[in-house]
């Protein structure tokens, strides 16, 4: 049965619409923040494109992405080996590990409708098997790298409004204001992760695929709705 | 159920790559370069080395002028050529982030903050204090 592409991506859509919502409500918010200040130090206010593309909104935008990333991509590579009796989170105790050609459907076992570099075997299958973590990883480090530049740039102007300084970006990889900005977002990051597959071993949320089914007990491990 | 993950990451990649490359290359609005932040510099120092208290006034911030003028509108001139900054003609160095700019010259280090379009100075006659703020002559708060 064919179904509205509406309701077969209402997932996507709607986060993408919770996105940009958000994004934009912090770009509206930002701005008006930041001409509080300008207005305090008795200097001209700046528009909307000015602020968006400073390095204040470009590194408070970049150093919750990186977090991000990096919690889905820990999450995504290290459930591979590392896994948690009861929860939905988890797979089977007995499947950690890259697990067989013949379980994971590559090389010769693959179906009809696989994707084409899941039959291909060599380079394309190795890359294609693990192309989720690469790719996620990837957006991580690009994240925190766009963090540190866009952050460095943002820590020397408030250095030189504080008539300091500005150090330059190797110092500032190796600041407490860098550090400090990135692991309060991991630290965040990694809780909600413990939190989820420890609280979905013995709560419930029926009929969502982040939950066992209601009746399902306890010590059920990777099971879904 | 075979689940189709087709092209829902293009656009989040999209969006990271273009953030990136507007970070990396520093091109963002609120970097408009060190040129126009030295070129002020230099007129300042020339103002005050000529003796034009009023053009130096005018290149200064608001913060700097209120600071020096201490409640006596019209006194900023004044108060300005009565203050012992070095002079200074040469640029050593300038370096520009957002909204705030130094220069640093010959015989003193200017900083500036950019209002508007144009770059106005916030502190000049500076000596370096090591880690700790810049100890400056003229310093709007």
């Amino acid at each position: 049965m064919k179904h509205n592409p509406f309701i077969t991506n209402g997932l996507s859509i709607g986060f993408g619409l919770l996105f940009l919502f958000s994004l934009v409500g912090q770009a509206f918010s930002g701005l008006a923040y930041y001409n509080e200040q300008q207005v305090a130090s008795k200097l001209d206010e700046i528009g909307l494109l000015q602020y968006v593309t400073s390095s204040s909104f470009v590194v408070d935008v970049a150093e919750n992405w990186q977090s991000e990333y990096l919690q889905f991509t820990l999450l995504i590579v290290l459930a591979v080996w590392l896994v948690q009796k009861g929860s939905p989170e988890s797979k089977e105790i007995e499947k950690r590990g890259q697990q067989s050609d013949k379980e994971q459907l590559v090389g010769q076992f693959a179906k009809p409708d696989s994707p084409k570099w899941a039959k291909a075997g060599g380079w394309r299958t190795a890359v294609f098997a693990n192309s989720l973590g690469l790719v996620m990883g990837a957006i991580f480090v690009a994240s925190w790298l766009v963090q540190s530049v866009a952050g460095f740039s943002a820590f020397a102007e408030s250095q030189l409004a504080n008539l300091q300084d500005p150090g330059t970006w190797t110092e500032y990889l190796g600041s407490p204001e860098f550090w400090n900005r990135t692991l309060q977002n991991w630290q965040s990051e990694f809780l909600a992760v413990w939190s989820m597959v420890i609280l979905a071993v013995y709560l419930r949320q029926r009929a969502s695929p982040e939950s066992k089914a209601v009746g399902m007990p306890h010590d059920s491990t990777g099971a879904s709705n | 159920m075979v689940r189709r993950r087709s092209c829902t990451r293009a656009p989040v990649v999209s969006a990271a790559v273009v953030l990136g490359i507007l970070a990396l290359t520093g091109c963002t609005s609120l970097n408009p370069g060190t040129e126009e932040a030295t070129t002020t510099a230099q007129e300042f120092h020339s103002a005050v080395a000529t003796g034009d208290g009023a053009t130096a006034c005018n290149l200064l911030a608001p913060s700097a002028v209120e600071d020096l003028e201490d409640g006596a509108a019209g006194a900023c001139a004044d108060e300005l050529l009565q203050l012992v900054i070095p002079g200074a003609s040469e640029v050593t160095e300038s370096k520009a982030y957002g909204t705030n700019a130094q220069v640093l010259m010959d015989q003193d280090t200017v900083f500036l903050t950019r209002s508007g379009d144009t770059w106005k100075v916030t502190a000049a006659g500076c000596t370096r204090q090591g880690e700790r703020p810049y100890d400056c002559e003229v310093e709007g708060n």
